[in-house]
């Protein structure tokens, strides 16, 4: 059976060219450019080499405003057959039960699928809690975290990481998973890949038009970087000296 | 952009993708990687294959070979990036104009003959043999004979400075069907061949000799000997050859101007870096003017310089599609564009090594090496001075000085 699944991209602010205002330590989002979500990108490599083995499509279904296309356009490249996108330029004033009901609207109005794949958070707000709610909203299993995938008929399965340990977890689909960016380095798109990309069609819809009721129950008041104090510690000694002082600090410190 | 430098020419979605894609690969080819590459004097083979397997090596090959059949414009910005990031694009420059070269003028049972896997990054065409011990810029000097026998071309000649013969497996040389003073016009009685390189090593119909130079490269010096080329290797009519090499020249200079570019962008980056982060007497190096400026001034040029060079590539990609280009024209963009370039590149390079005072002389800020390998610029594929020689005369109208 060709697998149909639907991976999660979402277009943020690249976080590495976010400005700070030194004096009120507020974080501005003027003139700073967007990007795809760094973890998507294992998201879609690990739905692609899934579609590699079994056959099927791959899918993205963007939140976001017109320019998430730029996002969406490099997922194509990658190998993504179709994508849709759900159209709203006020995606920071949704709380997390607006995104998730915004996006299973989405999925109500696409073709059948098997897997939603998402990455382990987003690299702007990574609050990690979408795949966990859609789940719940759409009545589907959900494996989370997970460090590699396999699939046996219609069962998932896969190995979750934990802080100590690593469990194997598996579930029926059709399911929500959620995978971390360990799981593969994603594929650099090909120049052919590319101006195929361009060819493809980006569906959209209104996001108004996802019943989404209710206004949001929490909102975002402002973004402020948060100050880091180095501790700035000097060794002194021969090299060997330091290099068994320096050990010995970071151990104290619980780094190693 | 990851240069932190922001993008001043208007691409394409699909530009940007590309761009994206050569970003991307550089980021697993570090600095470390082109420097070791450097005191080994090795060619980058891991990278070049990185760069086949995502087609980037096929860009200009037509659809119907297979290839993406894009332009001047993209081949431009794969150049430019490499650079930028660290990287030296050189291998990649030739193969790009030649292959732009051969879609041109190439017979069709030639093009199915090699464009099919050149597209597939299954052969490399990265060699052109032009220059000579004895004609150095003055192509229509070159010696080399071509003789036809029977079905085939029999070539004998000496070359000088032709990169990567031992890399690639094409090479397009040029040779003389008439000789210099035989024919009406000087320009004529040249004709370019494509040869398979691997088979005539392996015949001793090429020796190959590598001449060592001051930075990382791979070139050689060649006896050709008896050299047989089948006739359908002859790339175009005979003697007809100037004018494809002409058509090669344009675009290598268009394109060698998107590597200063991106050195001159790789030069600003580590400047204004450096001058952020480097403190002396208690404050950083980049709150001087005499540090400031030297870095504006040259990053102004560097504007203007892509500005023109990138119109330039657009024009070429514009009217070669329509047939229509204006050599005239087209001369005085590519030369320019490559004189403008490889000033502002080599004074950008300056700038750094100033900057970066005795750390300039280190290996590990790579600041000399990249100077050296854009150094060439300023002299190759043609100097500095023999730009503006033809820009006096072609352009100006000012009597021949050469």
């Amino acid at each position: 059976m060709p697998l149909s699944i639907v991976v999660l991209v979402k277009h943020v602010y690249d976080e590495g060219q976010l400005k700070v205002d030194a004096a009120t330590g507020l974080v501005s989002l003027q003139g700073v450019p967007g990007k795809v979500s760094t973890f998507d990108r294992n998201a879609l490599e690990a739905a692609l080499r899934l579609k590699q083995k079994f056959g099927g499509t791959v899918t993205t279904l963007t939140l976001g405003s017109e320019e998430a296309n730029k996002s969406i356009r490099e997922a194509l490249a990658m190998g993504v057959d179709n994508a849709f996108l759900v159209r709203t330029d006020d995606l920071l004033k949704l709380d997390s039960r607006q995104v998730v009901e915004g996006l299973a609207g989405g999925l109500s109005k696409m073709p059948k699928w098997d897997i939603v794949m998402c990455a382990e958070g987003s690299t702007d707000v990574y609050s990690s809690v979408i795949p966990a709610m859609l789940a719940e909203k759409l009545d589907v299993p959900y494996l989370s975290y997970l460090r590699s995938i396999e699939l046996e008929g219609q069962t998932l399965k896969g190995d979750r990481s934990l802080e100590k340990r690593v469990v194997t977890v598996e579930c029926e689909l059709p399911a929500v998973v959620s995978v971390v960016s360990e799981i593969y380095e994603p594929r650099i798109p090909t120049l052919l890949q590319i101006m195929a990309a361009m060819k493809k069609q980006i569906t959209t819809f209104d996001f108004r038009d996802m019943n989404v009721e209710g206004e949001a129950r929490y909102s975002l008041e402002g973004m402020f970087a948060k100050a880091v104090d180095r501790k700035k510690v000097m060794f002194e000694g021969s090299p060997s000296e330091v290099a068994s002082k320096l050990v010995d600090s970071m151990a104290k410190e619980g780094l190693i | 952009m990851k240069s932190g430098l922001a993008e001043t020419k208007q691409l394409s979605e699909q530009q940007r993708l590309i761009v994206e894609s050569v970003e991307e690969l550089c980021s697993k080819f570090d600095d470390r990687y082109w420097r070791e590459l450097d005191s080994k004097g090795s060619y980058p083979e891991e990278f070049l294959k990185s760069i086949e397997r995502l087609g980037l090596a096929a860009l200009p090959v037509p659809e119907e070979y297979g290839g993406p059949s894009l332009g001047l414009r993209e081949a431009y910005l794969v150049l430019e990036n490499i650079n930028l990031n660290g990287g030296n694009s050189q291998p990649l420059h030739g193969q790009y104009y030649l292959l732009f070269n051969l879609t041109k003028f190439a017979s069709p049972t030639l093009k199915e003959k090699y464009l099919t896997r050149l597209a597939r990054g299954e052969m490399r065409l990265q060699s052109f043999a032009l220059t000579e011990p004895d004609a150095g810029s003055d192509t229509t000097r070159i010696s080399t004979s071509a003789k036809k026998k029977g079905g085939e071309y029999e070539i004998n000649g000496h070359k000088i400075f032709i990169s990567r013969v031992m890399q690639s497996d094409l090479m397009l040389i040029a040779a003389r069907t008439t000789p210099y003073e035989e024919v009406n016009k000087k320009t004529e009685g040249i004709s370019l061949f494509l040869v398979d390189l691997r088979d005539a090593i392996s015949k001793g119909q090429i020796e190959a000799k590598q001449i060592r130079t001051i930075f990382n490269s791979q070139t050689y010096e060649l006896y050709i000997r008896s050299l047989m080329i089948p006739e359908e290797n002859m790339v175009g009519e005979e003697g007809r050859g100037f004018r494809y090499l002409l058509d090669v020249l344009n675009p290598e200079r268009i394109l060698i101007s998107a590597e200063c570019i991106g050195d001159a962008k790789w030069f600003v980056n580590k400047c204004v870096n450096y001058a952020n982060s480097r403190v002396v007497f208690q404050r950083p190096i980049g709150v001087n003017q005499g540090v400031q400026f030297p870095i504006a001034s040259v990053y102004s040029e560097l504007v203007a310089a892509e500005a023109l060079s990138w119109q330039a590539a657009g024009y070429y990609d514009e009217y070669s599609r329509k047939g229509r280009i204006d050599e005239k024209l087209m001369g005085a963009y590519a030369n320019i564009s490559k004189y403008l370039a490889a000033e502002c590149s080599s004074k950008a390079a300056n700038v750094a090594m100033d900057i970066f005072g005795g750390y300039s002389m280190t290996r590990d800020t790579d600041v000399a090496r990249k100077m050296i390998e854009n150094r060439l610029y300023r002299v190759a594929p043609i100097s500095q001075n023999l730009v503006l020689g033809y820009l006096a005369h072609s352009v100006l109208g000012l009597p021949k000085s050469y």
